[in-house]
Parts: structure tokens; C-alpha cells; sequence
């Protein structure tokens, strides 16, 4: 009964109206409502299958040396630190250490380097992988990490085109595993996680919360017999409920449209509904929880100042490399591939366990935030914390002279 | 006094995302290109800050009732504290980009005219959204994904893509401005009809 009164609080709220509607309008902007004419078809031989990088030192090592050697030149260099482009200029003594480290890697004196940096000189012969990884490794430290130069970035300079034997056995991973359709509900979790899940459920939790203090109700709900355990796990349910309703259907809605494009083959019909769950709830319930929480203790909505700045960094964090999607504390996890790199089933299948260790952690986080909740919640219901009138007073404290008077 | 009871922690939210911008980005020696990232990415945010929570004291219904029962319109109320909002939003994006330049980057009038149109773009967004709502808590959401909108894809929002500056394209910019202040006035308008109505 409680859970149907605060769904309803929550559905008939003017938040939740445009919650939806910008839930359908951000996905119909990526395109997830038109997979009727992607039809994913068996790779024949002679076709074109993409690219995809690897580790060939032949390659990795003339392409990195240049790109740092150019950057050298310049004293400009691009790093993505925590994902946002930054650019990182060396001082005299930095710049000194990055000519010691280009002078293992090509066997001139670094006082030469820092003297005429016009001509690159060749790398030195007989330099392994192994010393070239380390001096990128030292080059990208002194830069400050997220450079393209970093042990794990390296891989990008090296690229290699993707054989028909590959594609096929990628085809029929599709098949097999994916069944066709789960490739096309992780591409709609993917959009739907990173522009609208891991953010707007916030905005629902906090005006959920602020409700009661704006209908002057809070001081009779705190009087009433139900704990403070049942009313915020009943809100809290209440939100997911409501947020994952139409996310659910509209995953059906997407996937439905290719049903038809795969006649005789097997389909996974429950794909849209275990993505839902698996991939799109842990985000939606730590972005709920966040908000419960910070609403309840600040009275105010600050939660949706926090979870920006988190969304901010995570959607930034972006994909720079297969790992960095699936990594332990991203909150919308980033796979987006469609029929032209055959979902990057492979990528997929090989980061399963990290993701699901991602989406482990998420929703852990999300119920100790709920707890905490609780917590928060008894606390205001037994006058322990005054909830807005404390958090806010510190700072109007600050600028009001009456305070001075009065203490 | 107004700005005092009303604003200080909105400013105080604003001063605190540009100290937390040159953290996230470099700011050292940038072109006009790489500039605008942080402008346009960050400090745009301001906008939503400070424009949308200008009816916020009033969503409270008992201090909405006190204030319209006072000898000054609460119309006049709303115009100060947006005409406040504006002047601190230009002096916060004037400022960093002053200290932009001073880290050697490369800074033009056209750059920080476009963060200003982009700011007060986004805070347009939101202060439309709270009039017509009466919840500042649900008006962010709008200028929010917004902003979210643009990551994923914006070009296909034409001249008000927010981070056009970033590829060296200021044409959309002007209208942005324009329809961010339409917006606001809009706002002030459609609080105006409420009132009279009620």
C-alpha cells in the first residue's frame, strides 16, 4: 500500500513527466529506435572487416616514438588524465628528463636533443619492446598519466585488419551467444546508461524526498508508526520501479524492431529485460541512492550538483580503451559497437567478468547509501540532525552579522 | 540582501566549479581551440547554477504568500535578482577568462562572448522550466540534459550545439544568447501571469 502511494507520488510528479520524455527523446536523438534496417550479415570472403589494434611492436614503436618526439618538438603534450583532453607543457628541469628518456630511446646525447630538435634521429638499433614500453611508461609518469604513451595506451598505434576467419567465428559468437538481439540491447543500454540513467534518476529521488518538506508534512510523517526502515526502502523502491518501467518497455520497443530481421535464426527474447537489469539497474540504483541520501542530510538539492560532476568525470572517463569501459568503478559502462564491428563481441565477452564485478559494486554501493539513508532519516525523525536549518545555517551563519550579536 | 539570503550559496557553488576547472583541464598555453574546451564544457555550467534557482525562496508557498503581500511586486523581486544573476555570471566567466589569458592561453572576446551566450543559454533552459513547473529541484533536470545531449551527438542541434567553440565555430552563438535571454524573459513573464491568476 505504501509502495503504491509513494509510485504514485512519484509517476504523477511533473519530474517524472519529463523524465520520460526526455528519456525518449535522448534515445530516439542515438538512433536506438531505428535498428529495423541493421541486419547483421554473415562475412563472406574478400569483404572488409575493420580494424582492430594489437600489439605489434613493429608498428607501436616507430608510431609512438614520433608522435612523442613531435610533441617533444613543440613541448605541447595531449593527455587525458581523468578522461578530459589536457594539455601539458614540460618546465626546463621536466623537459631535461624527457630528452634523458628520448636519449635511451634513440642513443644521442640528451643536451644534443635539447640543443637541435629538428631532426628526429632514428630509433637505436637493438632497442627491445620491453626497454621501449618502460621509457614510454617513465615519459607518460612525467607527463602525469593519460597519455597516449601509457603501457595500456600503446596499443592504439598499432592497428591490424580483421581477417574473414575472425569475423566469422564474430558472427557466430553473435549467433550463438548473443542470439542477435543481445548485441542490440547492449548497444541500447549503452546510450541509455551513459546520456540519461546514470543521471536523471537524481533529479526523482530528490523530489521525492523534498515532497513532504514542501507539503509541510514531514513533522506528521516522522509521528506515524511505520519505521523509518520501511519508508525509505518503500521510496526507494518506489523510484527504481518507476524509473525502470519505461526503460523496460522501451528496450523491448528498440530490440522488437529486430525480431523480424532474423527469420528461421534463434532469437533471445529475454535479452532487452537481462540487460535492463544486469546493465542499466546498478547504475539507476546508485544515482537514486546518491540522491536519497544527500537529499535526506542537506534538505536541499545538492545531490544533483554531486552526481553531475560524477556523470561528468565518468562520461569523460569515455572509452579510450576497451578496459577503461568496463572498469571497476565506471558508473555507466561504455560498449558502443553495432553490426559494422559485429557488437565487438569479443571485447565483450572478454571484459564479462569486469562488468559484472562493476555492476556488483554499483548496486553494493547503492544499498550501503540506502542504509545510510535510513540512518540519516531516523537521526532527523528523533531531532538528532536538523537536516536543512543546520547544513544551511552554517553558511548564512557565515555572512549575517545578527549572529555575531546574538553570540 | 537579497543576493546575500538568497544567492550566496549558488555563487559560492559557481566560484567552486571554476576552481575545480583548471583541475580537470590544463590550463597552461592553450590555443583558442583547446580553450574552449574548458570554457564551454565547465564554466558554461555557472549558467544553470545561477539562473535557475532565481524563484527558489518563492516555491515555498507560506514565503510566495508574504512576499506577494508586500508593497513591491514580486515581479520586481524576480528582475533584480536575474539582473544579479546575469551581472554575476559575465564578472565569474570575465575573471577566469582573465586568469585563462594569464596562464598563457590563447583568449578572444568572441570566446568569452560565446561562454557567456552558452551560459546564459542553459540557465534560460532552467529558469523556463522552473516558472512553468514551480520546482527548481525538476528545472535542472532540462538544461541538464541538455547538456548531456550534447555529448552524445549534439551537432544535430545545429546552432545551439553548446561546444561548437571547440571546432572553431561561433556562428550558433548569437543565438544562443538571444534565445537564452527570450528564455528568461519568458520566465519572468509566465511568473507574472501565475500571480495574477492566483
Amino acid at each position: 500500500m505504501l509502495f503504491v502511494r509513494e509510485m504514485k507520488k512519484v509517476m504523477c510528479s511533473v519530474a517524472y513527466l519529463l523524465f520520460v520524455v526526455i528519456l525518449v527523446v535522448a534515445l530516439y536523438s542515438q538512433g536506438v529506435f531505428h535498428f529495423g534496417k541493421d541486419v547483421l550479415e554473415e562475412p563472406q570472403p574478400g569483404q572488409n572487416y575493420g580494424v582492430r589494434n594489437v600489439e605489434s611492436p613493429e608498428q607501436i614503436m616507430p608510431a609512438a616514438y614520433d608522435s612523442l618526439w613531435w610533441e617533444f618538438t613543440v613541448n605541447q603534450y595531449t593527455t587525458y588524465p581523468i578522461g578530459l583532453y589536457k594539455i601539458v607543457h614540460l618546465n626546463e628541469t621536466e623537459k631535461e628528463q624527457m630528452a634523458q628518456i628520448l636519449s635511451r630511446l634513440n642513443g644521442v646525447d640528451k643536451t644534443k636533443l635539447l640543443e637541435s630538435p629538428e631532426e628526429m634521429p632514428p630509433l637505436r638499433e637493438g632497442l627491445t619492446y620491453e626497454e621501449f614500453k618502460r621509457c614510454m611508461d617513465e615519459a607518460d609518469r612525467l607527463l602525469g598519466g593519460g597519455s597516449e604513451y601509457a603501457p595500456n595506451s600503446l596499443i592504439g598505434f598499432g592497428t591490424e585488419d580483421i581477417t574473414y576467419e575472425e569475423a566469422k567465428v564474430e558472427y557466430q559468437l553473435v549467433r550463438d551467444k548473443d542470439k542477435f538481439t543481445g548485441g542490440y540491447a547492449r548497444l541500447f543500454c549503452d546510450y541509455a546508461g551513459a546520456i540519461v540513467l546514470s543521471i536523471l534518476p537524481v533529479f526523482l529521488a530528490i523530489v521525492l524526498c523534498l515532497k513532504d518538506r514542501r507539503a509541510r508534512m514531514e513533522e506528521l510523517i516522522y509521528s506515524r508508526r511505520a519505521s523509518s526502515w520501511k519508508i525509505v526502502w518503500v521510496r526507494y523502491a518506489a523510484v527504481l520501479a518507476s524509473v525502470m518501467l519505461p526503460v523496460i518497455l522501451l528496450s523491448y520497443y528498440s530490440n522488437m524492431k529486430v525480431w523480424g530481421l532474423y527469420k528461421g535464426l534463434k532469437l533471445d527474447y529475454l535479452a532487452p529485460l537481462k540487460y535492463d537489469f544486469g546493465w542499466l539497474l546498478p547504475s539507476v540504483m546508485v544515482t537514486a541512492a546518491l540522491g536519497m541520501l544527500l537529499t535526506e542530510l542537506t534538505g536541499t538539492p545538492a545531490a544533483a550538483a554531486v552526481q553531475c560532476l560524477w556523470w561528468f568525470m565518468d562520461i569523460n572517463a569515455g572509452y579510450k580503451d576497451v578496459q577503461s569501459s568496463y572498469a571497476l568503478l565506471r558508473l555507466a559502462p561504455r560498449h558502443n559497437a553495432g553490426i559494422n564491428s559485429r557488437f565487438r563481441i569479443t571485447d565483450f565477452l572478454g571484459n564479462f567478468n569486469r562488468l559484472v564485478q562493476n555492476r556488483l559494486l554499483m548496486a553494493g554501493i547503492a544499498l550501503a547509501l540506502v542504509a545510510l539513508t535510513v540512518c540519516v532519516y531516523e537521526w532527523k525523525r528523533r531531532g538528532i540532525i536538523g537536516g536543512r536549518k543546520r547544513i544551511k545555517g552554517i553558511f548564512t551563519g557565515i555572512f549575517s552579522r545578527k549572529n555575531e550579536h546574538a553570540a | 540582501m537579497n543576493m546575500r539570503h538568497n544567492s550566496i550559496l549558488h555563487i559560492g557553488l559557481s566560484v567552486l566549479v571554476l576552481l575545480l576547472t583548471p583541475v580537470l583541464f590544463g590550463m597552461t598555453g592553450l590555443d583558442e581551440a583547446a580553450s574552449a574546451a574548458p570554457l564551454e564544457m565547465l564554466v558554461a555550467l555557472i549558467g544553470i547554477i545561477l539562473l535557475t534557482p532565481v524563484f527558489l525562496p518563492e516555491q515555498n508557498p507560506e514565503t510566495e504568500e508574504l512576499v506577494s503581500s508586500k508593497y513591491v511586486s514580486s515581479s520586481v523581486i524576480y528582475i533584480i535578482r536575474v539582473l544579479y544573476s546575469l551581472a554575476v555570471l559575465m564578472l565569474l566567466i570575465l575573471l577566469f577568462a582573465v586568469y585563462m589569458r594569464e596562464s598563457g592561453c590563447s583568449i578572444s572576446a568572441a570566446l568569452v562572448c560565446g561562454t557567456i551566450a552558452d551560459a546564459v543559454f542553459l540557465g534560460g533552459l532552467g529558469i523556463v522550466t522552473a516558472a512553468l513547473t514551480g520546482n527548481t529541484a525538476t528545472a535542472y533536470m532540462v538544461p541538464v540534459m541538455y547538456y548531456a545531449l550534447c555529448f552524445g551527438g549534439g551537432k544535430k542541434l545545429g546552432a545551439f550545439y553548446l561546444f561548437s567553440m571547440t571546432e572553431g565555430d561561433y556562428a550558433g552563438k548569437p543565438w544562443m544568447l538571444a534565445a537564452g535571454l527570450l528564455m528568461t524573459g519568458l520566465a519572468l513573464w509566465i511568473k507574472e501571469l501565475k500571480r495574477r491568476w492566483r
